[in-house]
């Protein structure tokens, strides 16, 4: 494909970023915090490596509009209607304790 | 060799080469090697759509119980080998540099370079593959089997849970086994997918023109790193881990 090339360096430099993330997101699951910071953490740091790892190794960042067409329609239904609209029912459970019939 | 004169240069001969194979290998829906090659990419990326519905069931299943049954999730979490599962993610991420190195030198037509880095990827992949049988061993050691070895006991004397919370752990670790296995498989087939890859780029199937098979046979194992980048903290990093135990 006539695209740009990304250098081996920068793909080697995404890798150490990679592990080093790896490595952060291990230390991290040592400290102690509560429960739900653990999976926001850890969450956010693989949201991260996941990105590099769509940008840089699966050329993202050079492909054609439809292809990330298609990425950013798979990521939307996954964060957006996916979880997010599963979690605006199941994390809101009991907040309104004595709505009527239920 | 040839006795008489060539009748082309080495460059001519390698251009004429390189015609014929392009033709070879063009189908004829497309106008261009290059637009055939972003019609699979983009043909991989859909299939990819439905792998991320896929595991993006099993991981939405997950949070939602780990929300609902929290301390069980955190102590099932706490009694997986995370240092494996540490292992694992690193030799999952060098082999997504190797394969991504292969795409890279086939696009520049290296050949040996794309069958070693092919070969590099597989045996990675292999390695994952003999770390989780490993794991998956002294889970079956740790009585972390829920059905067939575990030790309801265990959990309420050993690690306070309440008899109502057992059921929850077992819960998580379905999760584990289900999302661990079918992670596993994935790289299987990857393994497999990649080897042919080697196996055709050994054989000199590929040029600079076209390797689109390994351009998208790369993708595929990326996506399957991806999977267990999520998967590391959404299994084994729920809890809080102690040194020294």
């Amino acid at each position: 494909m006539a695209q740009r090339i990304i250098s081996v360096p920068t793909y080697v430099t995404v890798l150490v970023v990679l592990v080093l993330l790896t490595v952060l997101t291990v230390a991290v699951s040592f400290f102690h915090v509560e429960g739900l910071w653990h999976i926001v953490i850890g969450l956010s740091i693989a949201t991260v490596k996941a990105s590099l790892v769509v940008l840089f190794f699966m050329h993202a960042l050079h492909s054609p509009q439809a292809t990330r067409a298609v990425i950013a329609i798979t990521i939307f239904w996954l964060v957006a209607v996916f979880f997010a609209l599963t979690f605006s029912d199941y994390f809101t459970r009991g907040l309104l304790p004595y709505l009527p019939g239920h | 060799m040839n006795p008489e004169p060539a009748l082309l240069t080495d460059a001519e001969h390698d251009e004429l080469e390189l015609t014929v194979l392009v033709r070879h290998r063009l189908e004829e829906q497309y106008e261009s090697l290059e637009q055939q090659h972003q019609t699979a990419a983009m043909g991989m990326w859909v299939f990819l759509a439905t792998e991320v519905m896929f595991f993006g069931t099993l991981f939405l299943g997950l949070a939602v119980y780990r929300h609902l049954y929290p301390a069980a999730f955190e102590a099932g979490s706490e009694s997986l080998n995370w240092i494996i599962g540490g292992i694992n993610t690193l030799v999952l991420l060098v082999s997504s540099l190797t394969i991504v190195l292969a795409v890279h030198y086939a696009r520049l037509g290296d050949r040996k370079k794309v069958v070693l880095f092919l070969l590099l990827t597989a045996a990675l992949g292999l390695t994952f593959l003999g770390f989780k049988a490993i794991e998956y061993y002294l889970d079956y050691r740790e009585n972390l089997i829920p059905g067939w070895r575990f030790d309801a006991r265990e959990w309420v004397t050993e690690k306070g849970l309440s008899a109502d919370q057992v059921p929850q752990v077992k819960l998580f670790l379905l999760f584990y086994w289900i999302m661990t296995g079918f992670h596993a498989l994935h790289v299987t087939l990857g393994i497999v997918a990649v080897l042919i890859m080697a196996f055709l780029a050994y054989k000199g199937y590929f040029s600079s023109a076209y390797y689109s098979p390994v351009d998208v046979t790369a993708l595929y194992w990326h996506f399957v790193d991806i999977v267990w980048i999520f998967l590391l903290p959404m299994l084994y990093l729920l809890g809080t881990h102690h040194l020294g135990t």
